[in-house]
């Protein structure tokens, strides 16, 4: 059973409201996505600022709701679902964030963030304290940080316990949007070495954003790649990375790889016409 | 050929709560007219706290201890801080990460880039205007009115950051010192970036010191690159022959993690 | 917090002394004062302060004492009070006088100081009424003081629940509240309390009054708070942080509680210091209407209605004195809140983080 479905998605915004409300413009955010994740083969989703894949994230995480479409998650549609399926889900799913220094409260101390998550486990206090330790070791920090506060650390730090809070839950899938890019080159290897680990040690699934491919093909078995709302190439890593067919997905391999990138791409108009096709075994491409 | 900025020198301390530390020691590196030169090191090291020295920029924390910076036969340690106003922007301009918090949120960017026209080079509002649009142009904005007329937070990352650049080589100034300018941008948009700050030095003969974490980016963009690992420098002199060859462990860790 | 800031401000904690002194005196008013506030003695009425004498008649130095008091009317029919000489009453430590219950609860009947049967002591004067003016502005201290406290706290929990929830969820609520607030804060809020008050009748017990004064301050101050802390809800919501907690799972409310609230404090608690002085003034105002706390009982507004007639300033200016508390603890409020927005504005922390 598929671990993450996401089917034909779409979340339009208005970009401006007249006097009366009337909106001038749409901005096609997520414009009929559809993906699918399985459990244990991470998937990878590359692609610029404003393509729309932040938004795609926070809709399969149900805090926005889509337009349109559907997300299911090991089978059962997440959107209407009671109070207690929704705690439950939380549990299994679960995002870390972009920016370490914003995703952690600044009044909680470590204890408090780690402990958030945990209030739907029912942990007696001993528990609670255990996993507490357990989550800091497996992301390599030390024991006496809990009574500390997120001011303290470095910015690698901090991901680390935004990590390890995600970690909290017993997640099974793991939303990571853009969680490296903020971080210097060095620490990004670092939190890169700490997922795949973790990846093998507690069997979770990835669904890795990110603007660059070389951050994504660590962890990421499967690559989509997205423009302007749409994916336009999908496939298996190696195949994306030596022969990539669509050309937006050249251009971010050349850019990534060298820095080097093309004139610009003429916005493609007639999107709505395209599928996506699949040319060989797996490998999808948008035309 | 003489250098047009030489640092020789340098030590800079920082007070930590109670206790003072060495943050910089025994710091030389050159820019010469015309040349790219990258300082790399990771996040912390003082890379940033170096740039800002030039300019004698310090927070009250830091105090530099001893050293030289020469620009063109002044020691810019000893000089005014009137005659540093006058060289700040004009003669050394600097850019750097935020673009957002760069600028004042509430003027549009074309007066932005006007006033440091109009209070260093004495154009005239109008004229300020002109030359900002023209600018503006010459750092690949496609839609310049747009652009000039719009407030800091309207504009996105790569667009606010090559306005920055445009202000600031607004008055032609011989050395740009450039912190970490691309590091909150996607690879697509780095990398055109990048390939302005290129055409920028042949164009008007431009010196870039490109503070920078990202070796990718010296090996495409840098004609001499200078690594600093705690506080000093460990390796430094032609980007490709360090780059193709490393010799420190620091570098080579750089390297590793540039890879694809 | 930082406490190390407010330290330095030498000013500040002075007043914050000053406060200290001032609350505890409250508290402890009926055992502080060497009478109640209703024992009156027409023979004493406006009374000048009397003259504690440290010497004795030969010029040793002897424990404190005063001569008894008695008075002449003059032509105009005023009362001249003219010290005795020969009846000397030794001030007394915890002397026996006017029974109470001391914190509410236990039954006493010893005061701090004060002298024997026969004499009044009246260190700052009488009233029109004999009342001794240092007892009824010990006493009165507990209304004044405590109004401002309990109205401030609220109106401020009012107004950061409403303004957490408004600025929170947005939308049709948020623009329904923040109606009601502007209406609210449209009336001017002197004359708003005197209508709420005049829709009362103007008969009430005295602590029906003190409540009703209470409400109504309630009523008028949560409508600033709450738009302020709607503003600052709304940025804080977009914080990673609290869409961090909703991911998981975490109900509004808690977020609200835990999340968007506690960074408000810094403002709330400032903004809370710079109007305790607001809603004394204002209940000093009602009372001296005639409004608020209505004799025998006492506050610093009433006793200061008392000095509205030049004769009474003229002839009795120790009248004013209550007047003088006022200040001072309005004040002691602002020196204090200023203190304290600067230790907790996060932005002077020393040494900052990176």
């Amino acid at each position: 059973m598929k671990l993450l479905e996401i089917q034909d998605l779409k979340k339009y915004f208005s970009t401006s409201k007249s006097f009366l409300g009337k909106s001038e413009g749409i901005t096609r955010a997520v414009d009929g996505v559809s993906l699918s994740i399985e459990p244990e083969e991470s998937l990878g989703l590359v692609g610029e600022s404003g393509c729309g894949k932040t938004t795609l994230a926070r809709m399969a995480m149900n805090i926005i709701a889509p337009d349109s479409g559907n997300v299911f998650f090991e089978g059962q549609d997440i959107c209407c679902l009671s109070k207690e399926k929704r705690h439950a889900l939380s549990s299994l799913m679960q995002m870390v964030f972009q920016d370490p220094f914003n995703s952690l409260d600044p009044r909680f101390s470590i204890r408090g963030i780690l402990k958030e998550p945990m209030l739907f486990l029912s942990l007696s206090r001993y528990e609670e304290q255990k996993k507490m330790e357990e989550l800091l070791c497996a992301v390599g920090l030390p024991q006496n940080i809990l009574e500390r506060f997120p001011h303290e650390f470095s910015g690698g730090e901090r991901q680390r316990i935004a990590i390890a809070r995600a970690l909290a839950a017993n997640p099974k899938l793991l939303i990571l949007d853009e969680a490296v890019s903020s971080l210097d080159v060095l620490v990004q290897e670092q939190i890169l070495d700490l997922l795949s680990s973790l990846k093998e040690r507690f069997q979770i699934t990835y669904f890795f954003i990110s603007h660059n491919l070389r951050v994504v093909r660590r962890l990421c078995p499967k690559i989509a790649v997205m423009y302007q709302g749409r994916i336009v190439e999908l496939g298996p890593r190696e195949v994306i990375l030596t022969n990539p067919l669509h050309r937006y997905t050249q251009r971010l391999l050349s850019a990534a790889l060298s820095y080097q990138v093309q004139d610009e791409m003429s916005e493609c108009h007639v999107f709505d016409k395209r599928q996506l096709r699949e040319k060989q075994k797996g490998h999808f491409v948008l035309e | 050929m003489p250098s047009l900025l030489n640092i020789s020198n340098l030590s800079i301390s920082v007070q930590d709560n109670s206790s003072t530390r060495m943050l910089l020691e025994n710091i030389h590196l050159d820019v010469h007219k015309d040349e790219i030169v990258a300082l790399v090191g990771s996040s912390g090291g003082g890379k940033t706290s170096l740039g800002l020295s030039i300019l004698r920029l310090l927070p009250e924390a830091m105090q530099i201890t001893e050293g030289k910076i020469i620009f063109r036969d002044k020691d810019l340690l000893q000089t005014s801080l009137r005659d540093m106003q006058d060289i700040r922007g004009k003669d050394i301009a600097m850019i750097f990460q935020d673009s957002l918090s760069a600028f004042n949120p509430v003027f549009c960017i074309g007066d932005q880039i006007a006033e440091v026209l109009q209070s260093h080079a004495g154009l005239s509002r109008q004229r300020a205007r002109e030359r900002a649009g023209e600018l503006l142009d010459l750092v690949e904005i496609k839609d310049v009115k747009r652009v000039a007329g719009a407030y800091p937070h309207q504009l996105s990352g790569g667009l606010r950051q090559r306005a920055m650049i445009a202000q600031a080589i607004a008055v032609s100034p011989a050395i740009v010192i450039a912190d970490e300018p691309t590091s909150n941008l996607d690879v697509t948009i780095q990398a055109k970036i990048l390939a302005l700050f290129k055409k920028l030095q042949t164009q008007m003969h431009l010196s870039i010191l490109l503070i920078t974490h990202d070796l990718g980016v010296v090996r495409f963009v840098a004609d001499r690159v200078v690594v600093l690992s705690q506080g000093r420098i460990v390796e430094s002199g032609n980007a490709r022959v360090i780059l193709d060859a490393p010799t420190n462990d620091f570098t080579k860790q750089l390297m590793a993690a540039t890879q694809i | 917090m930082n406490v190390h800031i407010f330290k330095k401000n030498r000013l500040a904690v002075l007043c914050l002394l000053m406060l200290g002194i001032l609350y505890c005196s409250a508290i402890f008013a009926d055992f502080l004062s060497p009478y109640s506030y209703d024992n009156e003695d027409r023979n004493y009425s406006y009374c000048p302060p009397m003259k504690v004498h440290f010497k004795d008649d030969d010029g040793r130095l002897s424990w404190p004492y005063i001569y008894g008091t008695s008075f002449v009317f003059d032509e105009f029919h005023k009362r001249i009070y003219t010290e005795g000489t020969t009846q000397k009453y030794f001030i007394r430590f915890f002397v026996q006088g006017d029974a109470y219950h001391l914190l509410g609860l236990i039954p006493l009947k010893r005061h701090l100081f004060g002298v024997e049967e026969k004499g009044r002591l009246h260190l700052w004067g009488a009233d029109s009424r004999g009342r001794d003016l240092l007892s009824r502005i010990l006493w009165g201290a507990r209304v004044s003081l405590s109004i401002g406290l309990i109205g401030v706290l609220i109106s401020f929990f009012f107004g950061l629940l409403i303004g957490g929830i408004s600025g929170y969820y947005g939308g049709w609520l948020d623009n329904l509240v923040m109606r009601v607030c502007e209406m609210v804060m449209m009336v001017p809020g002197f004359y708003l309390m005197l209508a709420l008050r005049a829709a009362f009748p103007p008969n009430l017990n005295s602590l029906q009054i003190y409540l009703l004064v209470v409400v109504i301050f309630s009523f008028i101050g949560w409508a600033s708070l709450a738009r302020v802390i709607r503003g600052m809800a709304i940025s804080l919501k977009q914080r990673e942080y609290v869409l961090a907690a909703k991911t998981m799972g975490i109900s509004d409310m808690r977020i609200i509680f835990t999340h968007i609230l506690p960074h408000t404090f810094f403002y709330s608690i400032v903004a809370i210091m710079l109007s305790i002085p607001g809603y004394i003034m204002g209940e000093s105002a009602l009372s001296l209407l005639g409004l608020g706390i209505q004799d025998p009982f006492a506050s610093w507004g009433n006793l200061l209605s008392e000095a509205m007639g030049i004769v009474q300033i003229r002839f009795a200016p120790w009248i004013l004195l209550p007047g003088l508390f006022i200040f001072i603890t309005v004040i002691c409020f602002n020196v204090v809140g200023d203190a304290l927005r600067d230790a907790l504005d996060p932005t002077l922390k020393a040494e900052g983080q990176k």
